[in-house]
């Protein structure tokens, strides 16, 4: 450009400009606009000049912004695309407002392409501009965000924010110093309008202009502190959505600050912090996140110390009602702080009030239905754990704070509810009843809100993970002595259960509904105990077998006398190996059986199986079953005081179910049966059987392929006689004494029986009594035929001598039949269904002592097998009322007879007389008591002749020694037939049986 | 007297002179001071026209300009600035004496120059620049001499000059380096300043090289024309009655750059602004003037010099193994030779033993040695 033309152009541009207030027009034309930015290179003295000109072009650009005439008709906003929408004038004027973008481009370029001196040039006009327009222009008081959008939305404003954005990159640090102060200097200019450009510029250096805002912010509290923050917190507020770590930062170091004072400053930190965080949630959770980081116990001693000093600030004596507020409005680390809080209230009393006041706060607005942000702070994972750890504090302040923090929390995620439900149940309380305490008040749930979460889905949820828990073996290696989850669990509902059933249950918990609950998790509560009583009972089993197969190896090898040294040897050698491994089993078993009976007792303290409950027939049938099993497996209980608190346990249990349903009266009665007969015998003195394998039968020797050869012959009856195989000798033969049943188990499985056949309402009715009976056909009579009621003529046994031998040898080997037989007995007229079984005894005995007949020299002994079960036989008879009044004290004297004479006896006697009078119910009638009896008093019913006459016969010839005996069972008989005389024998026979 | 201005004034008001139309005013109020100026009676009426009408400064009261301590304000804005400096620049590119041009530039400028007027100064001056208006850049030139090169007027004018061209330009613009053929003695004097500028310990603390856009158009300056240096000896062209104020060159200040330019910059620019040093020094002899190296000005370098050899003591460095102060001293001692040599170094005998005072330096030595006889 030629230096005169130059000078001309100079004089042109001042002229245009110097008149633009008359006629704005000519001032936004692009090619005033490309000389001016020309003048820049070529006349640079002309620089303030022409940055003045943009500033013009600015203010025109943000003038049409502002003014009605540019806004859109409809919206009222701003029309920012003028070019395509806006009528006929606004699209006129639309260049105008676009004008400074072509001034923005030059000057951005200059910044990024220009010599460095440029950037703090125009970063400060710029800044300048941008103060004085929103200064000028801005209306109304908008927050800062929706200062930022407003007006970045103007194109000139914009463009300046952008200019500034990019010197500010382009500064050192000394440049950078300089703009900040300018900056500050802006805002305190005009604080209420330059708010939204620092927030906005602060991006770029973050930590300084929070700094620096919080210096002014507290400079200005301490002239006075009534004065009004929301710029700074305005400021601080956006800034955090970006730049949370600085201000986090500047936040540590006022604090560090405030708890140390050294400036007269310093005092009004703290105050000034917490007016501070009642403008922005955001910011009161920054300084909450710094002070949770930052927190220790020595610093409580320092605020206590220190806040006097703060005390003496007016602002900060009435702030406490604002503080309780605060914690609602905490994202993150509410949990923490009240917990925290709670921890030292016992030391100072404003923590209680703090605490009391936030969390009738907090509780109202849940009761409200308000959403507020310490809602989701609690439900955060990692505060849940917190809480729950809370729970189990011995802190009383701490631990009511966990459990109503969850409570809270729980109306609106159930599922936390369930879950601390479930963790509550799983820890132990033996050594902090506090945890019980935490889990009632939590069962009690949130008073007066509606749709509170139920705490059933909480008991199915612990009760799945101990499912898991117990049917999977040694999940984690836990050290001795410790209590299973499951134990605990289990400790902890028997617990509540119990309560509810004492009636002293805590008022938070509605009893109906725990109850409810845990009837609801029955099905559970069966698996878990199906998984624990099976296992115990398969370890019981592994140790009965154990323990016979020692038995059997010490019988074969004194009867065979030889290795015994060697065998004890082996046996105890490998004892000693399986020491330690077997340890831990045996203690896991014995906590196994402690689970067990946990739960039974939970069974029997929510009344499970009862009529009220509904069940499901499946379920009816496997707590049965397994209640059955833990019966027996509660027999093998090392002391007398426990079998018996576990049978006890088992009675209630069964006798609840079996009054409640048929069905499982009749599957425990199978169960019980069977498994005193086969399953568990041993418990009840059963006399084991020999394995095959023990006996050490070559395959092909087997009975039944045996059999295969030769269906009939002389060899055959070696089944009969079980007397051993040939060519191995004789069966060992154990010695029955040995293996006597014991009473006390005996006396407890009677009960059990009992406890599943009487009934509750209908005290005398025998229905599960004659259940009993036929299952006893069923178990030991294998055979079909001839299982009828009639006693057959005496002839006949011996078709069925086979089978009444193998009943025989099942009363021998099963002693408890006897007894329950007299139980049975007992309760007439159930007997009469077991006839068959009676048959055989009684068919046996006679043609045993028919046997005994032919070598009579052979004395008999005084426990003779023989003769003790004739005894029992004839007794049952007679306690059943089988028998007639003489007969029925035959048993007494049976002894003092020859066995000829006693073959007599039981043909003529009692044979014939149960041949011609059939056992059976139809004998007996019902009384007014609903007993059964049957009349032997009247005229029809007394005995004939024939039956009697025998042993009359025979008594007479001894009745030296049974003159008394003879005495009562004839002459007072008659006696008393002439005085007629209502039955005394009856009244006998009661006595007898109680 | 104050009769007189008063009804001159009467007389100027009753004119176009008038402060609504403001440039017009001023160009009105120039002509008037052409005729005013002759007089030496009219001093006061002078200045308080340039005051009123072309400055538009007031006072706290309307009136008594002498009296008030304060200093005048100016109404104007930065438009009314512009429009002042096209009217000066107008005025001073019609032809006209050089004397009388000079007389209005002192008087605009000379005295009573408040911060706005220097600012004003410092704008017309560069623009000026950009529209190579050689007579006013001459009498820009005069007007420096007579202030004084390196006054903090001067100094700013000079800075300013530096800042409009240098610092916040893309290249440097051709109206710059054509400075010296468009205004000889005030790029003369311009580097008397600019050389004050930079490279200075008595300004400021550490030792700041000059931008090395300015250092290249210096050198190339200097290579071109080497008789530049001692266009400031050319004689002023004063009204009647005014002093001459005594010239200085450039020479002393750009020796200090180029001496101590090896401690902070290796640029090859400094070698070559050397080498047209010692020749423009070597042409001194014709002149036979004796100031153009001013005593004062080359203890200054010796005194940076020694100043960065206490540095190196603190630092255990034996100069002698310091290559950036070998090398000062080398064209220390050139220049010293040749200077010595021209006779432009009054009081021999005392910079020498200045010399003599500095670690040794061989070529110095020899120097010194064949002077000190």
């Amino acid at each position: 450009m030629l230096p005169q033309n130059l000078l001309d152009q100079l004089k042109h541009f001042i002229e245009t400009v110097s008149n633009g207030h008359s006629c704005p027009q000519p001032l936004t034309s692009p090619n005033l606009i490309k000389l001016a930015l020309g003048f820049l290179e070529e006349l640079p003295a002309t620089r303030d000049i022409v940055f003045e000109y943009f500033a013009l072009l600015a203010e025109i650009s943000v003038q049409l912004y502002v003014s009605p005439e540019m806004a859109d008709p409809k919206t009222g906003m701003p029309v920012s695309q003028v070019k395509q929408a806006g009528n006929r004038q606004q699209q006129q004027r639309a260049s105008e407002y676009e004008a400074f973008n072509l001034v923005k481009t030059a000057l951005q370029n200059l910044v990024w392409k220009g010599p460095p001196a440029w950037s703090p040039l125009i970063a400060n006009w710029s800044l300048e501009l941008v103060a004085k327009l929103s200064d000028k222009y801005t209306q109304r008081r908008m927050t800062i965000t929706a200062s930022c959008n407003y007006w970045l939305e103007c194109s000139a404003m914009h463009g300046l924010m952008t200019l500034i954005n990019s010197c500010f990159r382009k500064l050192t640090q000394p440049e950078e110093e300089a703009c900040v102060k300018i900056m500050l200097n802006a805002f305190h200019r005009f604080p209420m309008t330059f708010d939204w450009i620092v927030a906005r510029l602060g991006g770029c250096f973050p930590y300084k202009i929070i700094m620096q805002i919080l210096q002014c912010g507290i400079k200005r509290f301490v002239d006075d502190y009534r004065c009004h923050l929301d710029s700074e917190a305005g400021i601080l507020d956006y800034m955090t959505s970006c730049h949370e770590q600085h201000l986090r930062a500047a936040f540590r170091e006022m604090l560090k600050e405030g708890f140390a004072p050294k400036k007269p400053l310093d005092v009004a930190v703290v105050p000034f912090l917490l007016i501070t965080t009642n403008y922005s949630d955001t910011i009161l959770q920054s300084l909450v996140n710094v002070l949770v980081e930052v927190y220790t116990e020595d610093m409580c001693e320092v605020i206590v110390q220190k806040s006097p000093l703060w005390l003496s600030n007016k602002m900060f004596a009435g702030m406490q009602p604002t503080l309780n507020n605060a914690v609602l409005r905490l994202n993150e680390h509410g949990a923490t702080l009240l917990l925290t809080a709670a921890k030292m209230a016992e030391k100072y009393v404003w923590c209680q009030d703090f605490l009391d006041n936030s969390m009738q706060e907090l509780e109202q607005w849940v009761l409200n239905q308000r959403n507020f942000p310490l809602l989701a702070d609690l439900a955060y994972e990692e505060t849940k754990y917190m809480l729950w750890k809370s729970c189990l504090s011995t802190n009383l302040f701490e631990q009511q704070t966990a459990v109503r923090l969850l409570l809270v929390v729980s109306s609106q995620h159930p599922n936390i509810y369930y879950q601390t439900i479930s963790q509550l149940l799983k820890k132990s309380y033996a050594q902090n009843p506090n945890g019980i305490g935490a889990l009632i008040r939590l069962l009690g749930g949130q008073s007066g809100m509606v749709n509170f979460p139920g705490f059933t889905a909480g008991f199915k949820m612990v009760l799945e993970d101990i499912t898991l828990d117990v049917q999977v073996n040694n999940r984690l290696p836990v050290p001795p002595g410790t209590t299973t989850e499951a134990f605990n669990t289990f400790s902890n509902l028997n617990i509540l259960a119990r309560m509810h059933k004492s009636k002293n249950v805590a008022p938070y918990i509605k009893a109906q509904h725990l109850n409810q609950a845990l009837n609801e998790c029955l099905p559970k509560i069966i698996q878990i105990f199906d998984c624990t009583v099976n296992k115990l009972v398969l370890k019981m089993d592994r140790d009965a077998a154990e323990r016979s197969a020692d038995k059997f190896r010490a019988q074969q090898s004194s009867n065979n006398n030889n290795d015994d040294e060697l065998c004890n040897g082996k046996d105890y050698g490998k004892r000693t190996k399986l020491e330690p491994g077997e340890d831990k089993a045996d203690d896991e078993d014995a906590t196994r059986m402690r689970l067990a009976h946990l739960i039974v007792d939970l069974l029997n303290n929510i009344d499970a199986g009862s009529r009220t409950t509904v069940l499901r027939t499946p379920l009816v049938l496997k707590l049965a079953t397994l209640s059955v099993k833990y019966f027996f497996v509660g027999l093998t209980e090392k002391t007398v005081i426990r079998r018996a608190a576990a049978s006890h346990r088992s009675y209630t249990l069964l006798q609840r179910q079996c009054s409640a349903r048929k069905i499982a009266r009749t599957v425990c009665l199978r169960e019980l049966v069977e498994g005193a007969l086969f399953y568990h015998g041993h418990l009840l003195g059963q006399l084991e059987e020999y394995e095959l394998d023990e006996l050490q039968i070559p395959e092909h020797e087997h009975l039944i392929l045996q059999n295969l050869h030769t269906s009939s012959g002389a060899n055959s009856n070696r089944s009969v006689l079980h007397s051993g195989i040939i060519g191995r000798g004789l069966r060992p033969v154990l010695p029955t004494n040995e293996r006597n049943c014991d009473a006390e188990k005996q006396a407890l499985y009677l009960k059990a029986l009992n406890a599943c056949c009487a009934d509750l309402e209908k005290p005398n009715n025998v229905e599960g009594y004659s259940l009993v009976s036929l299952l006893l056909v069923e178990l030991v009579s294998t055979d079909v035929m001839y299982n009828g009621l009639p006693f057959p003529d005496e002839e006949f046994t011996r078709v069925t001598m086979e089978r009444d031998m193998q009943i025989r040898r099942a009363f021998i080997t099963s002693p408890v039949l006897w007894a329950v037989l007299g139980l049975i007995a007992g309760h007439r007229p159930a007997l009469c269904y077991s006839s068959v079984l009676l048959r055989a005894l009684c068919a046996t005995c006679l043609h045993h002592w028919r046997g005994k007949n032919v070598n009579r020299f052979q004395p008999t002994a005084a426990n003779d097998e023989l003769m003790l079960c004739t005894k029992k036989m004839l007794q049952l008879l007679a306690m059943s009322q089988l028998i007639p009044p003489p007969l029925t004290n035959l048993h007494l004297i049976i002894e003092q007879f020859e066995s000829a004479e006693i073959a007599l006896l039981l043909r003529e006697c009692i044979w014939n007389y149960l041949k011609d009078h059939v056992p059976s119910p139809a004998l007996f009638h019902v009384d007014n008591n609903g007993l059964h009896w049957r009349n032997t008093n009247t005229q029809q019913a007394k005995v004939p002749p024939q039956y009697v006459d025998t042993l009359r016969h025979l008594m007479q010839r001894k009745l030296s020694t049974l003159g008394p005996h003879y005495h009562q069972m004839f002459i007072m008989g008659e006696l008393m037939e002439v005085n007629s005389e209502p039955d005394p024998t009856a009244r006998l026979q009661i006595v007898e049986l109680d | 007297m104050s009769m007189s201005v008063d009804s001159n004034k009467s007389l100027l008001r009753k004119s176009d002179m008038k402060l609504d139309n403001y440039p017009t005013c001023a160009v009105e109020a120039l002509t008037r001071l052409e005729t005013l100026i002759a007089s030496r009676n009219k001093q006061n009426m002078v200045m308080q026209i340039i005051s009123e009408f072309i400055f538009l400064e007031r006072t706290s009261k309307d009136g008594d300009v002498r009296k008030s301590q304060a200093l005048p304000i100016s109404q104007m804005n930065l438009f009314q600035e512009f429009q002042l400096i096209i009217v000066l620049i107008e005025y001073f590119s019609r032809p006209g004496r050089d004397a009388t041009r000079n007389a209005i530039f002192l008087s605009l400028f000379g005295s009573h120059l408040t911060p706005q007027r220097s600012k004003l100064l410092c704008r017309l001056i560069s623009t000026a620049v950009s529209g190579s208006v050689a007579p006013l850049l001459s009498s820009a030139g005069t007007w420096m001499q007579q202030v004084g090169c390196k006054t903090p007027f001067s100094l700013e004018v000079a800075q300013n000059i530096v800042s409009d061209f240098i610092s916040y330009s893309r290249k440097t613009p051709e109206q710059l380096k054509q400075l010296p053929m468009v205004g000889t003695h005030f790029a003369a004097n311009f580097m008397v300043a600019v050389a004050d500028l930079y490279l200075n310990e008595q300004r400021s603390q550490t030792l700041n090289p000059p931008p090395d856009a300015l250092l290249d158009t210096i050198t190339e300056w200097m290579t071109e024309n080497v008789a530049l240096c001692l266009a400031s000896q050319q004689p002023l062209v004063l009204p009647a009655g005014a002093i001459a104020m005594p010239f200085t060159t450039p020479l002393a200040g750009l020796l200090r750059w180029v001496v101590l330019a090896p401690l902070v910059s290796n640029r090859s620019a400094y070698s070559n602004l050397h080498l047209s040093l010692l020749r423009a020094l070597q042409q001194l002899v014709t002149s036979g003037e004796s100031t153009a190296l001013p005593n004062q000005d080359l203890r200054q370098i010796v005194k940076s010099l020694q100043s960065y050899c206490a540095r190196l003591a603190e630092s255990n460095t034996d100069p002698k193994a310091d290559a950036a102060y070998q090398k000062c001293m080398e064209r220390f001692a050139q220049a010293v030779q040749i200077a010595l040599i021209t006779n432009c170094i009054t009081n021999q005998i005392q910079l020498l033993c200045l010399l003599e005072s500095l670690p040794p330096h061989k070529l110095m030595k020899i120097v010194i040695e064949a002077h000190k006889k």
